[in-house]
């Protein structure tokens, strides 16, 4: 119970009201890194490329950790999204803290790929039920924010929209209706 | 000459003011375009245009600070992280909505023909005779026939790309070779045109991309990136065309951060004689003057230039013995959309991205047949088929990516886009008390939509739901709200053309009435609003049009 509430005190309470400060601690690191933009360290890019990286893995195509999504989604989290919207990314990343201790007894960062699997599998069965009873007025989930700017910033990256989807920066012509076979890959920048 | 005197002076230097440059110089007057913004070198100034979406900090996405320094910029479907340095600042230039209007510009050379939509549609003698018709606003000066060569002539040298499909309502043009449609525009379009009788018909929108290369330009590259100035020259914009065809002349000369505030009257020769400016950096008053002046910085600009140019003889405003100037505000209506997606072609694809998409002309109150009870005039629909990558997939790691990698179902969308009556309570107005940094009174906007406009939103909706479903489209969603004015770039009518000088500013030359020697050539001319999404055409048809008839006059000695 103490471990759990340190964590909690690490992860929701201290970095609610660090707000508008570094929320040096979204990692959960004592050794918080440097500051990467206003509002996030080094420590939580790595954090973010972790979870990015689970999201969207490497198969035989490169995955998010290759192109560097946690400093994306660092950029995007400080620079178009509010301040509400980052608390919840706070408290939702001590939530995933929490589960991983009960699970694994350690934290999210220091767990294994076949560990935080199920674990972000969970929050993304969250956000399906969340955003069916969604009001308009109503923030996104965390989860929903963390997995978009993962999908959205992987497939506009270099890696992403040349070798997982096909990417042709002047294509030249215009065929409007060509044959198409299931496995073709669908085109990037859309 | 003195280097302040020039023959003719060209206020604004976006489409129409282009226009007119071009047209005044290559007819031999030395002319000043005086544009209050920056300059923009084509090509050279597009910064943006080769990055690949990684190599944009928000891979274009908008960010707390555009939405701070541009709530109303950057609501445009054409703003994105690497168009925005052609949209202005909202804090740094600010007006009064006395009802919300979004008002979007771009200031610098070039003007919004930089980010224009490039829909080119001719108004036909449907739309002329509208307001004689059915009472609103004044009658039109022209008809069909007396524009339709000038019609011909900006296209040629534009350069439009479009079908010839013999409509009454949408007459067609001296055309490039149309772009072809996707696989589902053409299977919506077969079964729309085949279904209805009244006229209705899907055809490929007619745009200002080059689909073959003129003088030089061109031909598209089928980026999509045109929002952001094309490298190619494969869009109609002044920077790329009007402008550089002017400045071979060499009579032409471009003042750029010139403020115009005012066109200064001279009651003996009952004439303007010239333009007040202020020079935005160093904030010092300076006057030019000229034979001829043609007022082509947009329709609220312009209006705005003319309530601020007063005197003893226009009290209230230069030209404006009528009491029309700044009336009769009017926009299009265009916030119904229509959406859905198709559960087959999953054997079809594209390759390129088109910047175009299709046209459903004017369909009601066109014929006998096609008259409503409940509405006045018509609307549009603008549309497109996609089939793009997923946007979200459900579940994470490899079960989620191997969802992407396939493009997802094809989805077919219309936006409707309603005409607008022209209402005297919907105004440009000056503000009494409140001036910008330059020291000119704040523009106040104050323009609405009525029953009219929404009873035809109702029907917009209906009619996008029950063509959708025709054509077999699933999980259509509508949008059936009544937007807000401003934001679909359409604003027009405050400085009237029409017959009789007591109910109108202009004349059929977009001469003012009162002013012989002023003409207005921009979207404030127009007696009925714009009918489709692509009214640029017509400014440019009445200022090359305008610009004839004056150097005529001029050569008659009657100017």
């Amino acid at each position: 119970m103490h471990r759990r509430k340190a964590i909690l005190i690490a992860g929701t309470v201290i970095s609610s009201t660090l707000l508008g400060d570094y929320l040096l601690f979204l990692s959960g690191c004592k050794q918080p890194g440097k500051p990467f933009t206003n509002f996030y360290s080094t420590k939580d890019v790595h954090l973010f490329t972790e979870i990015g990286g689970t999201i969207m893995p490497a198969t035989d195509t490169p995955g998010a950790r290759e192109t560097r999504i946690g400093e994306f989604i660092a950029i995007m989290l400080s620079d178009s999204f509010s301040a509400v919207d980052r608390k919840n990314i706070a408290d939702g990343i001590a939530n995933l803290n929490e589960s991983c201790y009960k699970s694994y007894g350690k934290k999210f960062i220091d767990c294994t790929d076949e560990q935080r699997y199920p674990i972000l599998k969970t929050q993304d069965a969250a956000v399906k039920i969340y955003k069916q009873k969604q009001q308009p007025e109503e923030p996104p989930h965390f989860f929903w924010i963390l997995k978009e700017l993962t999908i959205f910033g992987f497939f506009n990256s270099e890696q992403g929209a040349k070798h997982v989807l096909r990417y042709d920066p002047i294509p030249g012509k215009y065929l409007g209706d060509i044959p198409y076979k299931k496995g073709d890959k669908a085109w990037a920048m859309y | 000459m003195a280097d302040n005197h020039f023959d003719a002076i060209v206020v604004g230097s976006g489409i129409s003011g282009g226009w007119a440059a071009k047209e005044l110089c290559e007819k031999g007057l030395k002319t000043l375009v005086l544009e209050r913004g920056r300059n923009i070198e084509h090509i050279k100034d597009y910064t943006e245009t080769y990055k690949h979406p990684w190599e944009l900090t928000h891979r274009g996405r908008r960010t707390n600070e555009d939405r701070t320094n541009s709530p109303i910029q950057s609501k445009v479907y054409a703003w994105t992280e690497a168009s925005k340095q052609f949209f202005v600042n909202d804090l740094e230039n600010p007006y009064e909505q006395i009802k919300p209007f979004d008002w979007i510009r771009g200031y610098q050379v070039g003007g919004r023909s930089l980010t224009w939509g490039r829909q080119c549609y001719r108004m036909s003698d449907i739309h002329f005779e509208d307001n004689a018709r059915d009472g609103h606003g004044v009658d039109w000066p022209i008809r069909y026939k007396d524009i339709a060569p000038w019609y011909d002539y900006v296209e040629k040298f534009a350069g439009i790309s479009g079908s010839m499909e013999g409509l009454p309502q949408l007459p067609d043009g001296n055309f490039l070779p149309p772009m072809e449609m996707n696989s589902i525009e053409k299977m919506v379009s077969r079964k729309i045109n085949s279904h209805y009788t009244d006229g209705r018909k899907m055809i490929i929108g007619r745009t200002a991309n080059l689909t073959r290369a003129i003088d030089g330009r061109g031909p598209c590259q089928y980026r999509n990136k045109c929002f952001e100035g094309c490298p190619f020259g494969a869009y109609f914009s002044s920077n790329s065309s009007t402008l550089p065809a002017a400045a071979k002349t060499g009579n032409l000369t471009i003042r750029p951060f010139s403020i115009v505030a005012e066109i200064m009257y001279d009651k003996e020769s009952r004439k303007a004689k010239g333009v007040r400016i202020i020079d935005t950096q160093t904030l010092q008053s300076e006057e030019f003057f000229a034979k001829v002046i043609f007022l082509n910085a947009a329709t609220i600009a312009s209006t705005g230039i003319l309530l601020n140019s007063t005197s003893d003889v226009f009290p209230n405003g230069l030209g404006n013995s009528s009491g029309q100037l700044g009336h009769n505000l009017m926009d299009m209506n265009s916030a119904v959309f229509a959406t859905g997606d198709y559960d087959g072609l999953n054997d079809r694809y594209v390759y390129g991205r088109r910047p175009n998409g299709i046209l459903i002309p004017r369909f009601r109150n066109i014929s006998d047949q096609t008259k409503r009870k409940d509405y006045l005039r018509g609307f549009v629909y603008q549309g497109w088929g996609l089939r793009i990558r997923p946007k979200w997939a459900e579940g994470i790691g490899e079960e989620l990516k191997e969802q992407f990698i396939d493009p997802s179902n094809w989805t077919m969308n219309l936006i409707g886009e309603g005409e607008h009556l022209p209402y005297y309570e919907n105004t440009i107005q000056l503000s009494k008390d409140k001036k910008d940094k330059f020291g000119l009174p704040l523009l106040q906007l104050n323009c609405e939509f009525r029953e009219n406009e929404k009873v035809m939103s109702k029907d917009m909706a209906d009619s996008a739901g029950e063509m959708l479903e025709l054509a077999g489209i699933k999980n259509i969603k509508i949008n059936k709200e009544l937007g807000t004015p401003g934001v679909v770039i359409a604003e027009s009518g405050t400085a009237r053309m029409g017959k009789d000088p007591k109910t109108s500013v202009l004349n059929k030359w977009n001469q003012m009435h009162d002013v012989k020697n002023v003409f207005v050539t921009d979207g404030s001319c127009m007696a009925s609003s714009v009918v489709s999404p692509g009214p640029s055409i017509t400014y440019m048809a009445l200022a090359a049009r305008a610009v004839d008839y004056a150097v005529k006059e001029m050569k008659k000695r009657n100017l």
